[in-house]
């Protein structure tokens, strides 16, 4: 193990050795999994690697993917400037970071699914909110299986039952959520978000099919994020 | 959106490849949960990886940020005289004013360097032995890069502890930038590894800290005392969740919109 704690160092190490630098350590998943993953962390340097960097840019990151999702950022903090106003208001005071996820959850919500999956602080509360917040606590839940194959067979902790029954609950609403959303396509003529994409391309050139269960295992991981394997690194 | 598909391909040849390697002696639908719970924690750590990365970092830079400016008000003051003058007081800030803002991006700065979100990066590893100023690096080295202490190295930064937007502004390290060219400044890390969301998060940091700024004058609660411990985990994080008192500044108007 090595530390580079200077910029001459770190000169060294990141531009000069880049390329011998260029791979994460092959058993580091687990230690991953408790940053806030920065990168495209799992990957090996090279062509998979370089393909989600490609697919991320291509809709999120990149200058032109940043300027196509320019209204929602604006209209998201457009939401939250008139909850804080609402705020001062009533003499209360703001808490910063779970104002500022909201809005930012709101905005991947939109992206993906032209939905946001907040409203506004204090207004009642949605069934797919709860629903997301419920699998975002409860997800975020370590499981010593996922990380020693060996023992996960014992199930050590009864993880992997409450997993399943939450898993069944997910799946209706998924099922619900993609039903809906196919039924307002119509709505997003010429702006379709994310989902819209993956649903365009259930059979692609190589016959290659995405299934309705790739879809759902795709969107059930996108909701879940903000706290999957997140677990406790604030409380 | 052909490289999606590419990508469960390439989850299913691993998968095929895991199946039929390892793992032998479990039984079947054991090794299925295995295989199909790997299979979805790459979903998930892709997807992780755009999402979390992106709001929790960010979100964490733009805490920081207020919580230097409560424990300063001047910068905070300073910040949005320089809106006013730009943007006025009958509208939101916009993104494209963020070029015209100098002092707005020099706070960004600032706080990159003192308070980066992820402050030991994320492990590399060394493929070959290699040589690095007279010292051997074995092969299979893992490097970390120590961002935190580069942003506080006494030796590049003056008076690193203190929070001063203002020495962006002199010769020194006016041409200093956080995208990881910049070996003082590499919130996002550098190289072939630099953070896939750097342009990201600079666009959030600055428009939603900026918006923030302007359209509020901010204030602690009253009896409560600004704590400013970091919790020095994985993610650097503030021990205590900022929580303000806010004021509206702009146009009853401005908000509407």
């Amino acid at each position: 193990m090595v530390v580079a704690s200077t910029p001459d160092a770190a000169r060294a190490f990141l531009k000069t050795l880049d390329l011998n630098f260029s791979n994460r350590p092959p058993n580091a998943g687990a230690t991953h999994l408790a940053y806030n993953a920065q990168d495209m962390v799992f990957a090996d340097y090279g062509p998979r690697w370089k393909l989600l960097r490609k697919l991320s840019n291509l809709h999120m990151l990149g200058g032109k993917a940043l300027e196509d999702w320019a209204h929602v950022r604006v209209s998201e903090l457009g939401h939250m400037l008139r909850a804080m106003c609402e705020a001062s208001r009533k003499g209360e005071p703001v808490v910063v970071p779970e104002m500022l996820t909201y809005a930012m959850a709101n905005m991947i919500g939109q992206i993906i699914l032209s939905r946001r999956v907040f409203v506004t602080k204090g207004s009642e509360s949605n069934e797919f909110k709860d629903m997301v917040v419920e699998l975002m606590t409860s997800a975020g839940l370590f499981n010593v299986g996922d990380y020693i194959p060996s023992v996960a067979w014992m199930d050590l902790q009864g993880i992997e039952r409450g997993m399943k029954r939450l898993h069944r609950r997910f799946d209706v609403l998924l099922t619900k959520m993609m039903e809906e959303h196919i039924a307002t396509a119509h709505e997003r003529k010429g702006k379709p978000d994310f989902l819209d994409v993956l649903m365009a391309n259930q059979e692609n050139l190589d016959g290659e099919k995405l299934s309705f269960t790739n879809i759902k295992a795709l969107l059930l991981v996108c909701l879940t994020l903000p706290s999957h394997f997140n677990y406790k690194l604030r409380t | 959106m052909h490289g999606f598909n590419i990508y469960i391909y390439m989850c299913d040849i691993v998968c095929e490849e895991m199946e039929s390697e390892s793992i032998i002696h479990q039984n079947v639908p054991r090794r299925k949960y295995i295989i199909r719970s790997l299979l979805t924690s790459a979903f998930v750590l892709f997807w992780k990886n755009l999402f979390t990365a992106g709001t929790d970092t960010s979100s964490s830079i733009i805490e920081w940020s207020l919580a230097e400016m409560l424990k300063n008000p001047r910068i905070l003051k300073q910040a949005q005289d320089e809106m006013d003058q730009v943007i006025g007081r009958n509208r939101r800030l916009e993104e494209s004013d963020i070029p015209k803002l100098p002092y707005l991006q020099a706070i960004c700065k600032e706080t990159f360097r003192k308070h980066p979100s992820t402050p030991l990066n994320l492990p590399r590893i060394a493929d070959q032995a290699c040589e690095v100023n007279g010292y051997y690096i074995p092969k299979g080295t893992r490097l970390s890069v120590n961002i935190w202490a580069i942003g506080r190295d006494p030796d590049v930064w003056d008076n690193p502890l203190d929070f001063t937007p203002e020495r962006f502004f002199s010769e020194k390290y006016a041409k200093i930038n956080p995208r990881g060219n910049d070996f003082e400044l590499i919130p996002f890390g550098a190289g072939r590894r630099i953070c896939a969301g750097t342009r990201m998060g600079i666009v959030l940091v600055q428009y939603i800290l900026g918006t923030l700024v302007h359209s509020f004058d901010w204030k602690l609660p009253k009896d409560v005392e600004l704590n400013m411990d970091e919790v020095f985990g994985l993610a650097l994080q503030k021990a205590v969740p900022l929580s303000a008192m806010v004021t509206p500044r702009l146009e009853p108007n401005a908000y509407l919109a």
